[in-house]
């Protein structure tokens, strides 16, 4: 009897301690939600950024044929853009003062559009370089692209050094490219 | 007699009451614990049955985030992204690539923010073991109480029995456990002798003669209603508990403005310690582009386009990184990083020891963090030497 009653309590104990595990547990997670950011403002870094840059070789709008391996040796600025995309007309005339200044060049990697109206697109802007074209996107997969205008500075030697998502502007750019260069880019 | 017949007769009533919500309690554990295990045997044979090209592509949409939206699967969303990677999963499921290789290179190019789900390793592996293991423990909980219910329900039967027996053999007899002499059986002798820890009956009697709230409380309800009621005090006080933590750190961060701006800034911060001035200074342009006044991010900013500056020869960069750090004093005159840099400065460009030497004690007078207390210690230090004609002197510097 005594046995029996022995085994109640170790029930009854045992129950208690799963309740308090489970408390514990939960109390634990709680904590550990309530003190993450909201995962909609948390900011995480490209994971590209630091790597070699991914390959771009393909046709251009203009229906030449470009890689970026040609830009080997010099900073590149690649910018994903659309003819669609209404900031990329507002970002449009600092890249080309970017590429006039002579302190980069830029690749331009044309979004999910068509060529007709990416060609009008740049030649409003008397944006003269090479565009390639990525009407399925894939390339932008390739480089961790969301939405255009997204850009990346590339070093000589072909190395991604930041990513810029949005608009930027040619003294951004020719800041960013100065002190690449003292850090050794 | 009578009274303690019929109060026998209610004991065992309330007895076999109890049982049976025992019993009815461990029934909804069994079929919840049946439930979840039938569930989770379900999908791991579902996720491991062959499937066509067309069901793995669907499937796999609806695992990666759309990268241009909020919370909506690539299978939910029409944007530009999300077309793009659903075509690039079409084309790479038809040319035979695997799952997980998939997996891997949308992460390799979007991290892993683009996964729906947590990945199966490191840390987030906690977050799959636990409930896993939460399971498990119910299980093992619940079997083992129903193990101990059948125990004890019989244990109750022949304690009743002996019980009721015993009080027809002594009813005549002046019992020295009163009405019921226990003592004369051989099992009585353990029910007699064993103080019970805390029998409900017995602290139900004594509880009420106490008037005590909790009294009122275990005479209004059984011992089931009161476990019920236990398990829901546990999770309200639980939920209150997080609830408090978060209003507790909700509050903590609009104290400190700890906004997406904030987080900006402390990774901008991040990454000038550890070497990635590019990125650090596109992230300070973007902080200063919602706020122009932020001390620490025109601070940093202006170190870093001085460093710039000094290391390619560019007047200009000097010039606007010096303007910059006065700018962030002027803002938050008792900014430590930003004195510490001015201190740089000074002895850098001007050979300004005495005027170095202020700034370096309001420096070190405005608690700085260790990290940066440290680094610009010892990069002052080092300047402090090769000012022409000063000997070097560590003055206040650690």
């Amino acid at each position: 009897m005594s046995a029996s009653k022995s085994k109640v309590r170790t029930g009854t104990s045992g129950i208690k301690w799963f309740g308090g595990v489970i408390a514990v547990v939960l109390l634990a997670f709680s904590i550990f939600v309530a003190t993450r950011s909201p995962a909609s403002s948390s900011i995480e870094a490209s994971p590209i950024v630091e790597h070699v840059a991914p390959a771009i070789s393909g046709p251009t709008v203009a229906g030449g044929h470009f890689s970026l391996t040609n830009y080997r040796g010099k900073f590149v600025l690649v910018n994903f853009f659309a003819s669609w995309c209404a900031s990329c007309a507002i970002e449009e005339p600092q890249l080309v003062r970017f590429s006039k200044a002579g302190i980069g060049r830029v690749l331009a990697v044309d979004f999910q559009d068509e060529n007709g109206p990416a060609r009008a697109f740049l030649s409003r802007y008397d944006a003269n370089w090479p565009a390639v074209a990525d009407p399925n996107g894939q390339i932008a997969i390739k480089w961790g692209v969301s939405a255009p205008p997204e850009s990346f500075l590339i070093s000589p030697s072909g190395v991604v050094l930041t990513k810029i998502v949005g608009p930027v502007t040619a003294k951004e750019l020719s800041i960013l490219v100065q002190v690449a260069k003292a850090n050794g880019y | 007699m009578v009274t303690s017949t019929s109060e026998s007769v209610d004991l065992a009533k309330s007895k076999k009451k109890r049982f049976l919500a025992g019993r009815a309690l461990m029934t909804i554990w069994g079929a919840i614990a049946v439930v979840i295990l039938g569930s989770f045997i379900f999908l791991v044979l579902s996720s491991s049955a062959p499937t066509s090209n067309a069901q793995r592509v669907v499937r796999l949409e609806g695992e990666f985030k759309c990268p241009s939206c909020i919370d909506l699967s690539v299978a939910e969303s029409s944007a530009a992204s999300s077309i793009s990677i659903k075509t690039f999963i079409k084309n790479e499921v038809a040319q035979g690539v695997s799952d997980a290789q998939i997996k891997d290179q949308l992460v390799a190019s979007y991290g892993n923010s683009i996964l729906f789900t947590p990945p199966k390793s490191g840390a987030y592996l906690v977050i799959w073991a636990l409930p896993i293991g939460l399971v498990l423990l119910l299980a093992f909980f619940s079997l083992r109480s129903i193990l101990l219910q059948k125990d004890t329900a019989l244990a109750r039967g022949v304690g009743n029995f002996e019980g009721a027996g015993g009080e027809e053999k002594n009813s005549s007899a002046a019992g020295v456990s009163g009405d019921l002499n226990l003592s004369s059986i051989p099992l009585g002798v353990e029910i007699a002798s064993f103080k019970p820890r805390a029998d409900s009956d017995t602290r139900h009697d004594q509880s009420a003669k106490s008037g005590s709230l909790r009294a009122l409380v275990r005479r209004a309800t059984s011992s089931t209603t009161r476990r019920y009621l236990a398990l829901f005090g546990a999770v309200f006080c639980i939920a209150g508990v997080g609830l408090g933590v978060y209003s507790f750190e909700q509050s903590r961060s609009q104290a400190a403005n700890l906004s997406l701006e904030s987080r900006e800034l402390t990774q901008a911060i991040g990454y000038t310690y550890s070497g990635q001035d590019v990125s650090a200074l596109r992230l300070l342009s973007l902080v200063l582009r919602q706020d122009p006044y932020q001390a620490q991010a025109l601070a940093y900013q202006g170190w870093l386009l001085f460093q710039a500056g000094v290391k390619t020869k560019v007047p200009t960069l000097v010039q606007k990184g010096e303007q910059l750090v006065l700018e962030a004093i002027a803002i938050q005159p008792h900014y430590a990083d930003a004195h510490g840099f001015l201190a740089m400065i000074d002895l850098y460009i001007y050979h300004e020891t005495a005027q170095a030497e202020k700034q370096f004690s309001e420096f070190l007078a405005d608690s700085p963090s260790v990290t940066i207390r440290t680094d610009l210690s010892a990069a002052y230090k080092t300047a402090l030497s090769a000012v022409p004609g000063q000997p070097a002197k560590p003055s206040t510097a650690p």
